[in-house]
């Protein structure tokens, strides 16, 4: 077994690096105090070709693949949770539904420009009541015509207010729930009756909008319903699923960036006419991290390289969504530990990474939500019932 | 315009150190193997090589008609004893922007000299359809030292040799007139080239990043081919024991056409214009 990443995959780690540590690193604290992301990064982003990375070449997509996804949302965590989350959104969740599910012409029609960058999308399934009770949607799809009639609220919409290309979860029969009861669409902005009716002011990613969607009497063409009628949950459900992999991968940038900061923090910093590094209780948080993210990066690239071969990872992707959020947050923590009170300056990036690691174990499915997937797949692989 | 990049080899480590007796780059016994966080196990292009391929297609301008296609772009590498190493140069030349990939095999010991002969019978074999241009390479070695080979490659084809250029560009008032701006020790200055060129390019922080396109970097490994030629095919098959024997010549001789004990003070277009000469009939009483 070769553990080693092939060539190419090393070589795209090396360059997305380098456009981090010149474009996104030196920015992000101001990105995090604007609350703003400029557009000339989200277009600098798209000349790099990082909003099509992993989608197939047939769109024009980088055919990076899932590891490929993977070591870019490290990389770019390292840096900067918020642009992870606005390349995740996009690409996991928002294009994710419409790769994975929809038709070859919807396809053809929709994923070349996502892939350019040209047309950011988003993914629209919470509710106000429909938050880990992701079925019990409200927003209504009436059919009329050629067309289908969306009514409702959607909340936290990453990318929300930038995405032109919306995946959006509405209910086309309250009474059938998830079984037949909610269908997925592929809503373009441009199709009007939809206001953009707040962005969220979050405690942390700053620099990635979160939109209050209110869609009102938006005409959605036949043409753009993505699966059969009724379908939906389960295209929201595959689509969760793929993307908490990468998810866990912005979670091992982000740790990686913690474990690499205390250790620089902890040589640098003397107290007692030595670095802290000499002390135990510090070497044994640096310890600790060291091999909680050690071990988070062999899950995630060995199910990243199982996913990739076409193998159902829902298991591991549920594992590494709840493992890496909860190391991230562990790391987080014993990094403001070692950095003591220059860690709670507002502007030290130990103190963004803190604010912008809690929302993790919340979004995409709680942690308490995985763990619910996490027995019930182990029950089933082991020939039990849940 | 079909333009000709030498790209070499750098290390990629973070921690590394040359070998002085046998020249190999040695890495440390404790580099994380495996799925390493920091990209370490890879070998680069010259950083100095690199810049050289971004200014050139940063500049890249009409063609030699006045056309307005973009010029053909070919890197090109010399294998060592482990082709993969020049190989991982050239992949990566291909993710940052050239169209194609030339390994020459077997110039594993090849010294300046030796590369810039190999270079000049790459050049040569070009059919006239396909003629090589301008050729391109870094002011830097990868040891950090100036680069040799392109003023021996310039020697060696005839061509206008460019030296420390910042930037290039082709003038829009000229067809085919290469301008570069160059670094020397009394300060930038513009020079320009009628006709084909070897231009070494020394970084240039003023010019924008260009970064790899994604999937550019994937495609490079996936779906580019990198092509091998061998020594034979270019004429020099059986130069081994040739290019092992040295090629230092010391001589002492007087300029032939300047008088005992002149001091040339004029400026330096004009002292060169008098030693120029000089020097090849020198050459010619070899």
């Amino acid at each position: 077994m070769d553990y080693t990443l092939p060539p190419e995959y090393r070589l795209l780690q090396r360059t997305i690096r380098e456009f981090v540590d010149a474009e996104i690193a030196p920015i992000a604290a101001q990105i995090d105090q604007d609350d703003r992301t400029p557009q000339a990064l989200i277009q600098k982003m798209a000349a790099a070709g990082m909003f099509g990375l992993p989608f197939s070449t047939k769109y024009g997509g980088g055919g990076a693949g899932e590891i490929g996804y993977c070591i870019m949302m490290e990389e770019i965590s390292r840096a900067s949770s918020a642009i992870g989350v606005i390349l995740g959104a996009h690409i996991g969740i928002g294009g994710g539904a419409i790769y994975l599910d929809a038709s070859e012409a919807q396809k053809q029609q929709y994923m070349p420009a996502l892939c350019r960058g040209e047309k950011l999308a988003a993914f629209c399934l919470t509710e106000p009541q429909a938050g880990s009770d992701a079925a019990n949607l409200r927003t209504t799809a009436t059919r009329d015509g050629d067309y289908w009639v969306l009514n409702g609220t959607k909340l936290w919409a990453s990318n929300g207010s930038r995405a032109e290309i919306l995946s959006v979860f509405a209910a086309n029969d309250r009474g059938m729930g998830a079984r037949g009861g909610i269908t997925a669409f592929i809503v373009e902005k441009a199709f009007g009756g939809i206001t953009v009716a707040r962005l969220e002011e979050k405690m942390g990613l700053h620099g990635s909008d979160t939109a209050l969607l209110i869609f009102d009497h938006c005409r959605v063409p036949r043409a753009n319903v993505i699966g059969p009628v009724g379908a939906g949950f389960l295209t929201a459900m595959k689509t969760l699923d793929g993307g908490r992999l990468s998810l866990g991968a912005a979670g091992l940038g982000g740790a990686q960036a913690g474990l690499e900061t205390m250790v620089r923090w902890s040589q640098a910093a003397i107290e007692n006419g030595q670095p802290i590094a000499h002390r135990q209780a510090i070497q044994w948080m640096i310890a600790d991290t060291a091999m909680e993210v050690a071990a988070l990066r062999h899950m995630v690239y060995s199910a990243a390289w199982l996913f990739d071969q076409g193998k159902k990872v829902s298991r591991e992707a549920a594992m590494i969504k709840a493992y890496a959020t909860e190391v991230g947050a562990r790391t987080v923590d014993r990094a403001i530990q070692v950095h003591g009170r220059a860690g709670l300056r507002h502007g030290a990036p130990v103190e963004r990474h803190f604010r912008d690691e809690r929302i993790a174990r919340i979004f995409e499915g709680t942690n308490e939500v995985q763990r619910l997937i996490i027995a019930q797949e182990t029950f089933r692989q082991m020939g039990y019932r849940a | 315009m079909n333009i000709l990049f030498v790209v070499r080899p750098y290390p990629g480590w973070d921690k590394f150190r040359f070998n002085l007796s046998t020249g190999a780059v040695e890495v440390p016994d404790d580099t994380a193997p495996g799925l390493s966080a920091f990209g370490e196990g890879t070998w680069v292009l010259n950083p100095s090589d690199r810049a050289a391929l971004d200014a050139a297609l940063a500049g890249r301008g009409p063609g030699a008609g006045g056309d307005a296609a973009a010029p053909h772009s070919i890197a090109v590498a010399l294998a060592g004893e482990d082709p993969t190493i020049a190989e991982a140069a050239l992949r990566e030349a291909l993710a940052r922007g050239a169209d194609r990939a030339w390994l020459i095999g077997g110039a594993a010991d090849a010294d300046s000299y030796f590369t810039a002969s190999i270079l000049a019978a790459v050049v040569r074999r070009q059919p006239a359809a396909e003629a090589i241009d301008l050729v391109v390479l870094g002011a830097e070695t990868p040891a950090g030292g100036p680069d040799e080979i392109g003023p021996m490659l310039a020697e060696a084809l005839g061509w206008a040799g460019i030296t420390t250029a910042t930037t290039l560009a082709w003038a829009p008032d000229g067809a085919g007139l290469l301008r570069a701006e160059q670094r020397g020790p009394g300060g930038p200055r513009t020079v320009q080239a009628a006709g084909p060129a070897v231009v070494s390019v020394a970084a240039n922080p003023a010019l924008p990043p260009r970064y790899a396109h994604g999937g550019a970097v994937i495609a490079a490994y996936r779906q580019r081919t990198v092509e091998t030629l061998a020594l034979a095919t270019l004429g020099l098959a059986g130069a081994g024991a040739e290019r092992s024997a040295p090629r230092v010549v010391v001589r002492r001789a007087a300029l032939a056409d300047s008088p005992p004990n002149e001091r040339l003070t004029g400026p330096i277009d004009e002292s060169v214009a008098v030693l120029l000469p000089a020097l090849r009939a020198l050459r010619g009483t070899e």
